[in-house]
């Protein structure tokens, strides 16, 4: 049993981002994990939608259900993250004042990500792209 | 079949419906659909928006509520009215007028909704003001939200403010009162909700919350209007006993952004419509808004004043209340005994989070519903993704869900069966051609 859909994001289009995301949730949703676990996902799975909608050229996500555990990846080809761990740190942006303007630009997505995801893994090379590996565990069956 | 097909708030008269798919294609939780040219509802999905009511064309969904009860049943009966019926019957009747008009319909005693606005209102505002945890605190108010939340937006279930509707509130205190002063049995006293919408009707039934409603019924205020325009337009107008009246704050629970408006918030925003409710909602969920400490959903557009049940035009309706609002003042008196009375009582505050209704799951076991997910985006790759509805769901999506649930056959995509049909057709004739011509009469308008 294991499930995978694979969805494409274009970069810079604002007028639709967020909209992959709003997908996945739904099918999350269809599944039937914990309200929490949805939550957790939606978030992560956002934030890297945005990432990807504002830095990149454009990019993929992966999403892959199994027993126990939700896997997303990010992939896309763009610019890169010359230092992850710097662009890790709460408040770092490079974003423009354009996207400032709508209302991003905290510094506060990779975090976010972090913070919600089980795990989450970065690899980047830079003028080439960035990849985000993002696992939430799905607890109760963490035992199955 | 049609045993598992039904809404608990709305009726689909199948001799009405002419199969135009308007209510298929506008439900936001796709609970319709039209497999035998008729429109049914997929039972507990249906979250009362009441939108299929308005884009029916012929007439043929209609909520279901009771006759008009015959009031001499009971020892003593109540009517509270939603301000939003203050908005009918034009900008020169007053509220006082009205209420005047509906005691003469037949209800012993009519109760403005006031001092339970005001009180749950202020109680909202604290819970605001104390608030430390992350995200904004959600109006519980539209029952149609709630279900919203419930069936879409669980996580945010722990965001909704937990107070009880003023009506619930309102009824409470009455009947409590009334039974101590009249000398009545509790259940000697019917208390009636004269509501704009179907959903606040099925919350008495269904209350959203977990205790029972304090509500013995709804009244329609399309299916009352007719009585009391006859009992203003008699002349023995008895404004009797109507006190203070009806405060700004009361009125404005009728309208989108009243309640923000008479509450101190740092940073509250109004949302009405559910198309807008429901991005909103989603932006919640994904972690933005996180400066907004207060968010007013509400289904119907305009808001209560634009339920499906009301029968002035909306615009003149919503006109009446600004201007009535502007003249009474949009502000609490946190002072007046009747609002801090009730401000005390402890059924104010919900005790118990209201809970999920996922209605949208696939199946309760977890790995055959990622396998039936699994098998719907196969179906879906594969179909015409149009989404023309001719299957009578409104989404090829929501089609392959219905085909992976054992609702309907995958032909009955006529898009499919018509592809199926053509390479059946094309199978056949490549096996005719191999075949040997017999001699004969064999060959004859195939050639011509
Ligand atoms: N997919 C990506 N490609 C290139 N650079 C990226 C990508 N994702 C993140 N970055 C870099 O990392 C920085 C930090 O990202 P993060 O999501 O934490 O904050 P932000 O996007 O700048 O602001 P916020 O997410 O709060 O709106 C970005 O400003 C950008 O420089
Ligand atoms: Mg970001």
């Amino acid at each position: 049993m294991s499930f995978t859909r694979e969805f494409e994001i274009v970069g810079g289009d604002f007028a639709s981002a967020g909209r992959v995301s709003t997908e996945i949730k739904a099918m999350l949703r269809g599944i039937g994990y914990p309200p929490d676990v949805i939550r957790r996902t939606a978030i992560a799975s956002y934030e890297a939608e945005m990432n990807t909608v504002m830095y990149a050229r454009r990019g993929s996500v992966r999403l892959g259900l199994e027993p126990g555990v939700i896997h997303l990846v990010f992939a896309d080809e763009g610019p890169g993250i010359p230092d992850i761990g710097l662009a890790m740190q709460e408040g770092f942006s490079t974003a423009t004042d354009e996207m400032r303007e709508r209302g991003f630009g905290a510094g506060m997505g990779l975090p976010n990500i972090q913070r919600n995801a089980d795990r989450l893994e970065i690899t980047s090379e830079v003028g080439r792209g960035t990849r985000l590996d993002i696992t939430v565990l799905t607890d109760e069956e963490a035992g199955r | 079949m049609t045993s598992r097909l039904q809404s608990r708030t709305l009726r689909i008269d199948p001799d009405r419906c002419s199969g135009h798919m308007s209510c298929v294609r506008v439900c936001p939780v796709e609970a319709i659909r039209a497999w035998h040219g008729k429109a049914e509802m997929l039972s507990g999905r249906c979250i009362d928006c009441g939108l299929c009511i308005r884009v029916c064309k012929s007439g043929a969904i209609t909520p279901r509520q009771g006759s008009m009860p015959d009031l001499k049943r009971f020892r003593h009966t109540v009517a509270i009215p939603s301000p939003a019926l203050y908005a009918q019957f034009g900008r020169d009747v007053t509220p006082a007028q009205i209420i005047a008009a509906l005691k003469r319909v037949g209800f012993d005693e009519v109760a403005d909704m006031t001092p339970a606005c005001e009180a749950v209102l202020l109680s909202i505002q604290r819970m605001v003001q104390e608030r430390r945890s992350e995200g904004p605190l959600i109006s519980p108010h539209c029952p149609t939200v709630v279900r919203l939340i419930q069936v879409r937006h669980p996580s945010l279930l722990p965001l909704l403010a937990p107070v009880e509707t003023p009506q619930e509130v309102m009824a409470q205190a009455i009947r409590t009162h009334r039974a101590k002063v009249l000398g009545l049995r509790r259940d000697q006293i019917a208390i009636f909700h004269i509501t704009p919408c179907p959903a606040k009707a099925s919350d008495l039934k269904y209350h959203t919350h977990h205790q029972a409603s304090q509500l013995d019924g709804a009244v329609a205020i399309s299916q009352i209007y007719g009585e009391v325009k006859r009992a203003l337009a008699s002349r023995e107008s008895d404004m009797g006993n109507v006190q203070n009246g009806v405060s700004g704050p009361c009125l404005g629970w009728a309208l989108v952004g009243g309640q923000g408006g008479s509450i101190e918030t740092g940073n509250s925003i109004a949302v009405g419509g559910l198309e807008s409710v429901i991005r909103t909602l989603e932006d919640i969920e994904n972690g933005k808004l996180h400066d907004v400490d207060y968010v007013e959903c509400r289904s119907c557009r305009e808001g209560c004043v634009d339920g499906c049940l009301t029968v002035e035009n909306l615009y003149e309706a919503r006109n009446k209340l600004v201007h009535l609002i502007r003249r009474r003042g949009s502000q609490i008196d946190p002072t007046s005994p009747s609002v801090r009375d009730l401000t005390e009582r402890s059924d104010l505050i919900l005790s118990k989070p209201v809970e999920p209704r996922p209605s949208q799951t696939l199946d309760s076991d977890r790995a055959r519903a990622i396998e039936k997910m699994q098998r719907m985006e196969d179906l879906c790759a594969r179909l015409p993704g149009i989404d023309c509805a001719a299957c009578g769901a409104p989404t090829c999506r929501a089609f392959a869900e219905d085909v992976v649930q054992g609702r309907v056959e995958e032909a009955s995509c006529p898009l499919m069966l018509q592809q199926r049909l053509r390479k059946t057709v094309a199978d056949l004739s490549a096996i005719l051609d191999q075949l040997p011509r017999p001699p004969g009469g064999g060959e004859g308008e195939g050639k011509s």
